[in-house]
C-alpha cells in the first residue's frame, strides 16, 4: 500500500515505459500518402538541395 | 552561332510545351485522378476513367516526359556533361536535369509497367495487381514530390545568378 503511494507520487518524474505492440501504434504512416505530405515534402526537398546548391556548387 | 540559337530556341520551345504536358497530367494523375477514382469506385463509375481517359492519359504523359527530357538535352548542348557533373555554374540546372532523369525513369521503370498490369493490358493476378497499384502510386507521388524542386532548379532563369550568387 505504501508503497504504491510512493509510486504515484513518482509517477510523473519517472514514467512507466509501456510497449504498445498494436499494429497501429507501430506503422508509421507515409507522407507520400497524403497529398500535402507530398507537397511538403516537395518543399523541405526543395531547401534541402537549395542550400547544397548554395554552399556546395561552384 | 545563329543556328545554335535557333536549336536552342527551339528545343527551349518543345522543352517548356512537352514539359508543361507531362507534369501537367502528373499533377491531373495526383491531384484529381486518383480522389475521383475512390469517388467513382463507391458508385460504380470507375470503368469510365480507367478504360477511357487512363489509357489516353498515360499515353501522352510517358511520351511527354521522352520529348521533355531529350529537348531539355539538346537545350544543354554542350553544357549537357557539365550539368550533370554540376559543375563550371551548371549546378543549378544540373540539380533540376537529374530530378528530371529521375523522374523519368520512375515513369518509364516504375509507372508505366505496373499501371499496364492495374488496366489489364498486361495479364495480372489480384495479388499482384494490388502490389502494382501501391508501386505505381507511391512512384507517382514520388514524382510530383520530386517535381517541386525540379521545377524550382528548371524555372529559375536568371533568378539563379541572384539565388545562388552566381
Amino acid at each position: 500500500m505504501r508503497e504504491r503511494e510512493i509510486f504515484k507520487i513518482l509517477a510523473p518524474v519517472y514514467p512507466t515505459k509501456t510497449v504498445n505492440n498494436s499494429k497501429e501504434e507501430r506503422t508509421m504512416k507515409n507522407p507520400l500518402d497524403s497529398l500535402w505530405g507530398t507537397v511538403i515534402a516537395g518543399v523541405v526537398l526543395t531547401a534541402v538541395l537549395y542550400v547544397f546548391a548554395r554552399n556546395f556548387l561552384g | 552561332m545563329e543556328n545554335i540559337d535557333l536549336v536552342a530556341a527551339l528545343s527551349r520551345w518543345i522543352h517548356f510545351m512537352a514539359g508543361v504536358m507531362w507534369i501537367g497530367l502528373l499533377y491531373y494523375f495526383n491531384f484529381v485522378q486518383v480522389a475521383a477514382l475512390k469517388n467513382a469506385g463507391a458508385d460504380g463509375t470507375a470503368a469510365g476513367i480507367t478504360k477511357h481517359v487512363a489509357p489516353r492519359a498515360l499515353l501522352f504523359f510517358r511520351w511527354a516526359a521522352v520529348v521533355t527530357w531529350l529537348a531539355g538535352a539538346a537545350l544543354l548542348g554542350p553544357l549537357f556533361v557539365d550539368a550533370f557533373l554540376l559543375r563550371n555554374g551548371m549546378g543549378p540546372i544540373g540539380i533540376g536535369a537529374w530530378l528530371g532523369t529521375i523522374m523519368l525513369f520512375n515513369v518509364w521503370v516504375l509507372i508505366w509497367p505496373n499501371q499496364k498490369k492495374i488496366l489489364g493490358m498486361t495479364p495480372a493476378s489480384d495479388d499482384e495487381k494490388n502490389r502494382a497499384r501501391r508501386i505505381a502510386f507511391l512512384a507517382s507521388r514520388t514524382n510530383t514530390m520530386l517535381s517541386i524542386p525540379m521545377l524550382f532548379f528548371m524555372a529559375g532563369g536568371w533568378s539563379h545568378r541572384a539565388l545562388f550568387g552566381l
